[in-house]
């Protein structure tokens, strides 16, 4: 917020003007011999003196701003002077223009409102300017101007279909592994070799078995093993579901932007690995600080998300590819608008990782788009689809996150599992 | 280019009854104009009804003031011996007229004006017009029969310099800070 910088009342004129008018009019009355003239310049003095009073202190602006689930509530307080005859507040909500109200001093020492949610992350919710009027409006005293800011959570989504890399780590997880191993899972019967374990020895195979006496049976298991899912985010775009706010960044206008889908995106991927007891890395394509290394548990979900809430779009940044480990399961969340990241998809399963592309932009909305909108338009979406098959051509997974069966999408592609 | 037709997002701060910012400008021009019809005649009024329009639409302007300066000049010209209760109109419409004009010049034409916000000035201006009407009405009753100029010039005189005091006090004042 910005510091005080107008604390100071200053006066109109009006006040002056019309004093010396009542003077003039009680004046020429007095002169003239006429009560009646005169009469007429006492409420004008009595105004005038009015105006002359000065409150004391000066008003001061406060706002808060606290997130509810789904809606933003502002707390604006004017206070700080007394003698304040009303407060001129003029408040603009998402950077749109302003709105003023005008309200008594006590009321401005207390105003509340709620706004929709209308994005995630952080962004600028409200900026509060105006004035404190006295002396009947004589007397002004600009209020510097605050802006609040708040960074709202993303919403919480599910999925129940995960989608595993073609390879499982060494580490005992929670997925069935195809070497043997003490997992649930039974695999065959072989005979008792030193380091089997003795409770793995089945005592009625053994006896059913027609080999010697001296020839042990036991049952042997699958191993158990976690999965290594690395989500990765280009933040570059933020490109809203209206086209024709494409490149104005009106925060209120632009509709569902990219990020809005992006973020609870990258947190239902890693909520439901890690809560299956995966490993999982976050990485900002553009950003190299804003990453999570890879890890599990709780912990780990509540870092992913701080990283993720606070991401900001970084139009025109420069892509780094993050060192990815082997044989991971990456989710590239992306809204493909460009060959950058696509190259990098195809790059990463040349490499042997299983891709999942997220597609994150927003179904689009025409609404007020002109002829050359819509061609234009028209042609980066022709020029997307490309792209995004020539994906699905080298077995990229794509899912588009805008659709609601997003997650049925994502089972069929757990079923259809691709070469390796 | 084309804009996106979304209806604005705005923090609707609830405030009680309010009214629109503009209804002060017109209220200013239709007490001028009301004011003017009580206490011009002829080419005055014409005159006055004009410059109530143009106070109404240039509040910030100093045209308020001639209008003042007008009604009073109109009161100046009409027979101090037919005085009627149109005096006490007058002096409550002037009155209202320059609280309006003060009120009109601090207030925002697009804004929602709390009534409540209203509520300081109207104190005061009731509280000065009880004072103004009972003189008024002194006025009024004594026509004729009481001497009351004499006594009237002097608290006037005393109450004027009284007031040029004040205000050079309150210029030199502002200018110190």
């Amino acid at each position: 917020m910005s510091g005080p910088t107008q604390q100071r009342w200053h006066r109109r004129g009006g006040g002056g003007a019309l004093g010396m008018l009542a003077i003039v009019v009680l004046a020429v009355g007095l002169v003239a011999g006429r009560a009646d003239v005169a009469l007429l310049g006492l409420p004008l003095a009595a105004t005038a003196a009015v105006a002359l009073r000065r409150p004391d202190g000066v008003a001061t602006t406060a706002v808060t701003v606290t997130a509810e689930d789904d809606a933003v509530r502002v707390a604006v307080q004017v206070a700080g002077a007394s003698g304040v005859d009303f407060v001129v507040l003029s408040s603009g909500a998402y950077e749109e223009p302003p709105t003023t109200v005008v309200v008594s001093a006590r009321r401005a020492a207390a105003l509340e409102a709620r706004l929709p949610v209308l994005h995630s992350g952080p962004q600028e919710v409200l900026r509060v300017g105006g004035r404190a009027v006295a002396a009947g409006g004589d007397l002004v005293q600009h209020l510097d101007p605050r802006i609040a800011r708040a960074t709202i959570a993303p919403a919480r989504e599910r999925i129940a279909s995960l989608l595993l890399p073609h390879r499982l780590t060494n580490r005992p997880g929670a997925h069935p592994a195809r070497r043997l191993g003490d997992g649930l899972d039974f695999r065959d019967l072989a005979p008792f070799t030193p380091g089997d374990r003795l409770r793995r020895i089945d005592w009625r195979a053994t006896a059913r078995s027609p080999r010697p006496e001296s020839d042990l049976i036991v049952r042997r298991m699958d191993a158990t093993a976690e999965a290594a899912a690395v989500v990765v985010l280009d933040s570059r775009d933020d490109v809203g579901s209206v086209i024709v706010e494409w490149g104005s960044d009106r925060p209120a206008r632009k509709g569902v932007a990219s990020l809005d889908l992006a973020r609870p995106a990258v947190l239902a991927i890693a909520a439901s690995y890690l809560e299956a007891g995966d490993r999982v890395a976050f990485h900002d394509l553009v950003r190299a600080g804003a990453s999570a290394r890879s890890g599990g548990g709780r912990r780990k979900l509540e870092q992913i998300r701080a990283v993720v809430t606070q991401t900001l779009p970084r139009p025109g940044g420069a892509l780094r590819a993050p060192v990815l480990p082997t044989a991971a399961v990456v989710y590239l969340v992306s809204t493909f608008l460009d060959d950058d990241v696509a190259a990098l998809a195809v790059l990463w399963r040349n490499a042997g990782h299983r891709v999942v592309a997220i597609d994150v932009l927003p179904a689009p909305d025409l609404e007020g788009a002109d002829e050359q909108h819509r061609l234009a338009h028209r042609v980066l979406q022709l020029e997307r689809e490309d792209r995004l098959n020539r994906l699905r051509g080298v077995d990229v997974t794509v899912v588009p996150w805008r659709d609601a069966d997003h997650d049925v999408q994502l089972r069929q592609a757990e079923r259809l599992r691709g070469r390796r | 280019m084309s804009e996106s037709t979304r209806p604005r997002v705005r923090a609707r701060f609830p405030i009680g009854p309010w009214v629109p910012g503009v209804v002060l400008p017109i209220a200013v021009g239709v007490v001028g104009i009301l004011a003017s019809l009580l206490v011009l005649q002829d080419a005055l009024l014409l005159v006055g009804v004009v410059l109530s329009i143009a106070t109404a639409v240039r509040v910030r302007s100093a045209t308020p003031w001639l209008l003042v300066a007008l009604l009073a000049v109109g009161q100046l010209s009409r027979d101090p011996a037919g005085l009627d209760a149109s005096l006490s109109a007058l002096v409550l419409g002037l009155h209202v007229l320059v609280v309006l004009v003060l009120l009109a010049r601090a207030v925002p034409v697009r804004s929602r004006l709390q009534l409540a916000a209203l509520g300081p000035a109207a104190l005061t201006t009731g509280l000065v017009q009880v004072l103004a009407q009972v003189l008024a009405a002194l006025l009024l009753a004594s026509q004729g029969r009481l001497e009351v100029l004499p006594a009237a010039s002097t608290v006037g005189g005393a109450l004027l310099v009284l007031l040029a005091g004040v205000l050079v006090l309150t210029r030199r004042v502002d200018r110190e800070d």
